[in-house]
């Protein structure tokens, strides 16, 4: 292959731009002092300079500074000169020593807020922010991880683990494990569970003693333009006093309140096709599935590892 | 590991091998046989997700079917419906080798990335 003969998304473009500019203005954190564009150009094109005793001799012209300066500065970038930054990027991105590693971190992060804060919006919970007791109450499941240990409540044989995050404050992120048996340690869930992230934002008081709020989870795995795949939205609520409980119910019916849609299974002749539910399908009486999940694991509730597990389907 | 959308075969003589069930369930030998029977690597399946069975495999984790499909030809440049690369998927799967493997595969002739660190 050859630089001149590969095309590259735009979107992609434009997510290594955020990138490097996040690289840029966090250097001086990482490394204690500031990286100008021509540095960051001599790192993506060390492979193609040549170098004398640590000294730049000869600097390859297929990418100068001035590309990177233009790109950042919002212009559009050529396909062949792309071709270094994309073999550079993606070489750094897997690679668990590289410094990109805590970059790409902080850009999911960023972008985590960011959906979350398009789903507050799209609940109205920017404007008519909830009770300060429905916070509380969901500030009490912080760190905790909750499962439904009865295998006869789902119709797949998983068991399902609920983690609600203990940063960042006032914002409720959740992380669901679904594993096949019961997991017994944070290793379980990391080793053999499917995980999907997802986002609490807590709406009202409920009565019985219950808050409600709205839990939404994405599987960015599979997630396409179609509609609601990969994408599940389901009320959830928990008790005002600490119980270690969380109580989940959607609107689907037959179709499983927290897990996501399947494919059906392969026909002889021709594509497969999924099994979506739609909103306009789900009959109102089939608004109450229950599903009752209690906490577990209360010792090792505070492993940095699960705390720290991101969606790196976010990233790209 | 639990397999997302995995499919179990039901009557195993009559069935046709399926490259896809092969990377969804992790069976190299089925790989082989969906081979013989014509199948390929860079086939996908639903017209919207456009997985083929390397991303497949890259989701569902599935060791054995990679280092199989390392011996076959297939192109490391499809991108599915999301616009994702199989070294996307790797690379979030924690696959670090296979993902090193097809960093070789998309730029053959490039000389070996330098990684940057921490000076």
């Amino acid at each position: 292959m050859t630089p001149n003969d590969k095309h590259y998304p735009q979107a992609w473009k434009d997510c290594c731009s955020q990138i490097f500019q996040r690289f840029k203005s966090e250097a001086p954190r990482l490394y204690g002092r500031s990286f100008g564009w021509s540095q960051i150009r001599n790192m993506v094109m060390y492979d193609y300079d040549t170098y004398e005793d640590g000294k730049l001799v000869e600097a390859s012209s297929q990418l100068r500074r001035q590309d990177l300066e233009h790109w950042a500065a919002g212009k559009r970038i050529s396909n062949p000169k792309f071709f270094f930054i994309d073999r550079f990027l993606h070489a750094q991105l897997i690679d668990k020593r590289s410094a990109f590693q805590i970059v790409a971190r902080d850009v999911i992060r960023y972008r985590d807020l960011e959906s979350l804060n398009a789903q507050e919006l799209l609940f109205g919970a920017k404007r008519r922010p909830a009770d300060r007791y429905a916070f509380d109450a969901f500030d009490n499941c912080r760190g905790c991880f909750f499962s439904n240990l009865n295998k006869e409540d789902s119709d797949d044989n998983l068991y399902t683990t609920i983690y609600v995050k203990r940063a960042p404050e006032l914002k409720f992120l959740a992380t669901v494990f679904y594993t096949e048996f019961p997991p017994e340690s944070v290793e379980d869930l990391l080793e053999e569970g499917y995980f999907v992230f997802g986002y609490i934002t807590p709406r009202a008081e409920g009565n019985s003693g219950q808050v409600h709020g709205i839990l939404n989870l994405f599987d960015r795995r599979l997630g396409t333009q179609c509609e609601m795949l990969g994408f599940s939205t389901s009320r959830c609520s928990t008790p005002f006093k600490k119980e270690g409980s969380f109580t989940i119910a959607t609107a689907a019916s037959g179709y499983d309140p927290i897990r996501f849609a399947k494919r059906s299974p392969q026909r002889k002749a021709g594509s497969r096709s999924v099994l979506i539910p739609r909103l306009r399908d789900i009959p109102v009486g089939d608004w109450m599935n229950y599903r009752v999940f209690k906490e577990i694991l209360p010792h090792q509730a505070d492993d940095p590892r699960v705390e720290n597990l991101l969606d790196e389907y976010l990233l790209w | 590991m639990v397999k997302s959308n995995a499919v179990k075969k039901t009557n195993e003589k009559d069935d046709p091998p399926n490259i896809f069930l092969a990377a969804r369930n992790n069976d190299p030998l089925e790989l082989a046989l969906a081979l013989q029977d014509g199948q390929s690597l860079n086939d996908t399946e639903d017209p919207v997700m456009l997985l083929t069975p390397i991303h497949e495999a890259c989701i569902a984790r599935s060791t054995s079917f990679l280092s199989a499909a390392i011996g076959v030809e297939f192109d490391p440049w499809q991108r599915d419906g999301m616009q994702r690369l199989a070294i996307d998927h790797a690379r979030v799967e924690g696959l670090t080798d296979f993902s090193k493997h097809l960093h070789k595969l998309m730029y053959p002739n490039e000389p070996t990335p330098t990684i940057v660190s921490f000076e």
